[in-house]
């Protein structure tokens, strides 16, 4: 497809990007100057040690991490809102969180019904791997379902099932739990982006990296999908193969990062429309990357809100993707009066 | 010369599987449609034309018998090698977006565009030549949702154009559609067949449009399916065939359905 020219508002989403990673990392319960910043980074032995360590162990890794989690989540959010044609459609519709949800809570509160117990040492990546686990077996079970199923909307169904069910295992799980551990796993379903190790952030980084390169490849599926996958097909598109293939990569993203930061809501659903309304274009060319770039931003920004800078508080993630995400995206959709996929 | 046969069927069953037998929709269906044929299918609501059409375009298997596209088994042809051979414009109405008109009909040059999509400069004079042939040029940057019914089936037929095949099939091109906009479509689609040697397969309910531009109708109803050239349809008393005798009849020497 012939692409409208999009180099400045590209460039410029760009430098927001570089921007809000700078500020994101500047921002925090202690002020750090930008210079002692930098030079952390670069390793001065100049800067004190506490300065250093904050910048390097934990500003970074979870600047970082919000720029994975937003782009990824809103690359999901697009794939699901063109797969389906619904603009409704986020990340978590194929019931991927709740898969997430009901590994973590059989860690979690399964652990002490059922008299296991999880040294502090073991949760680093036990919580990841009970989350990762329950999305894909999710995943496999959708999959499985949707290649007995032609039509594309009963997946939709199918996967809003899978959410119920987890989440009545969740409300009995919970029933029999004690408030501890309870509120240990209702923390998790906060999301955090911070406390993510080096290596956390490497496996994350990889998993993402691989699912962007493979998402470039379905550009040209997603945009036949855009005539409605009967047209598409008849222009050679195997249907059900690129379905498969929009599933996964789909699963892909959401599973590793709802493993690491939680279920973050929002940012799946609504990035893809503010990209749509900016760019005015539907042409996945475009929203693909303006999608990735705009998510990472704003997950930047939130992130910096929930931060509340030189306070020692920090709300969870969760609420601020909603408070302040809601209201813009009713906003965009009352100026522009109509929504598209 | 001859001209080269495209589609042809003998004794062709057709309709809905299902677990345990068919649904036949309709049967005994002989058609042969050559190189250059305008051909719509006439008959009332739910007597099969979609369900023709859809089978044409492999979205349903034939129940029995097989039909031959280009001298090989329709069977035969993958969902990509089919989409070079057959275009098509359908009834159900595209989801909303924000394509614009020339993106959208660029979207048919996908089967022969690379992995990431890119237009060749070959693909670009397609597409630019299918706006011209549809008159959809001067509106080639507006999104499809800001376009009339008449014009949006125009881009839509721009598309099929562009996939640059030679059979195209159309479901119902003018439902929707006024009488003026109706004859333009008609116009249209003669002028491809003339100009371009396109086949072009077509379901209407425009019977007495149909009658004055195809080359040759398809006549379904309950029992039998009959096809051939107006005047072969005449003499075989099909037009008659197609409602039930009350409210509209055929005239054959006006070659036109009158109302009574």
């Amino acid at each position: 497809m012939k692409t409208q020219r999009f180099g400045i508002p590209f460039l410029i989403l760009s430098l927001g990007l570089v921007l809000f990673f700078l500020l994101n990392i500047r921002l925090g319960s202690v002020d750090i100057p930008l210079n002692a910043i930098l030079k952390s980074i670069i390793n001065d032995p100049s800067v004190q040690d506490s300065w250093r360590i904050i910048v390097m162990d934990f500003r970074i890794p979870k600047a970082i991490t919000a720029c994975i989690a937003g782009a990824g989540l809103a690359i999901s959010g697009l794939f699901m809102q063109t797969l389906f044609r619904n603009p409704l459609a986020g990340p978590f519709i194929l019931g991927i969180s709740s898969g997430a949800s009901l590994g973590v809570a059989l860690l979690i509160l399964g652990a002490g019904i059922f008299g296991g117990f999880l040294s502090a040492m073991a949760m680093e990546w036990a919580l990841p791997i009970a989350a990762s686990l329950g999305a894909f077996l999710v995943l496999l079970s959708v999959l499985l379902a949707s290649n007995k199923i032609k039509n594309t909307m009963s997946i939709l169904i199918i996967g809003l099932m899978f959410s119920s069910f987890a989440a009545a295992i969740i409300s009995v799980l919970s029933y029999f739990s004690e408030a501890d551990k309870l509120q240990q796993f209702i923390f998790w379903g906060f999301g955090s982006l911070a406390n993510l190790s080096w290596n956390q952030v490497l496996i994350l980084s990889l998993v993402f990296f691989v699912a962007l390169m493979y998402s470039i490849r379905l550009i040209k599926p997603l945009n036949s999908l855009l005539l409605g996958e009967n047209y598409a097909k008849s222009l050679g598109m195997n249907t059900q193969g690129n379905r498969t293939q929009i599933l996964v990569i789909t699963s892909l993203f959401t599973g590793v990062i709802t493993a690491f930061v939680g279920p973050i809501a929002f940012i799946g659903l609504a990035v893809p429309h503010i990209a749509r309304l900016v760019f005015n274009s539907s042409n996945h060319k475009v929203l693909l990357p303006s999608s990735a770039i705009l998510g990472a931003i704003i997950l930047l920004i939130c992130d910096i809100v929930a931060q509340l800078p030189n306070n020692e508080i920090t709300l969870p993630i969760n609420a601020i993707t909603s408070i302040f995400g809601a209201p813009v995206v009713i906003w965009l959709l009352i100026k522009k009066k109509k929504i598209f996929i | 010369m001859a001209k080269k046969n495209i589609i042809s069927s003998k004794n062709l069953s057709i309709g809905y599987p299902t677990k345990n037998n068919p649904v036949v929709i309709t049967s005994g269906i002989d058609v042969s449609i050559f190189e250059g044929d305008f051909i719509a299918i006439l008959g009332k609501n739910g007597i099969g034309k979609s369900t023709f059409l859809k089978t044409l375009t492999t979205e349903l298997a034939p129940i029995e018998g097989n039909i031959q596209l280009m001298e090989a088994d329709l069977n035969s042809y993958s969902s990509k090698q089919l989409a070079s051979v057959i275009s098509v414009v359908l009834t159900e109405s595209i989801p909303m977006n924000q394509l614009t008109v020339q993106e959208l009909i660029a979207l048919g040059r996908q089967p022969y565009t690379n992995w990431i999509d890119n237009l060749s400069e070959r693909d670009t004079e397609v597409v630019n030549k299918a706006m011209m042939d549809t008159e959809t040029f001067d509106f080639k940057d507006k999104k499809i949702y800001e376009l009339s019914d008449g014009m949006k089936q125009r881009v839509l037929i721009a598309r099929a154009l562009a996939q640059d095949t030679p059979v195209m099939i159309l479901d119902e091109p003018t439902v929707h559609l006024d009488l003026y906009h109706t004859v333009q479509i008609f116009k249209l689609l003669k002028k491809l067949v003339e100009e371009q040697g396109k086949t072009i397969i077509i379901s209407s309910h425009e019977l007495n449009l149909s009658i004055k531009f195809a080359s040759k109708l398809m006549v379904m109803n309950e029992t039998t399916n009959h096809f051939g050239t107006t005047v072969e349809l005449i003499a075989a008393k099909a037009f008659e065939t197609l409602f039930p005798a009350d409210g509209i009849s055929f005239d054959s020497e006006s070659q036109q359905f009158v109302i009574k």
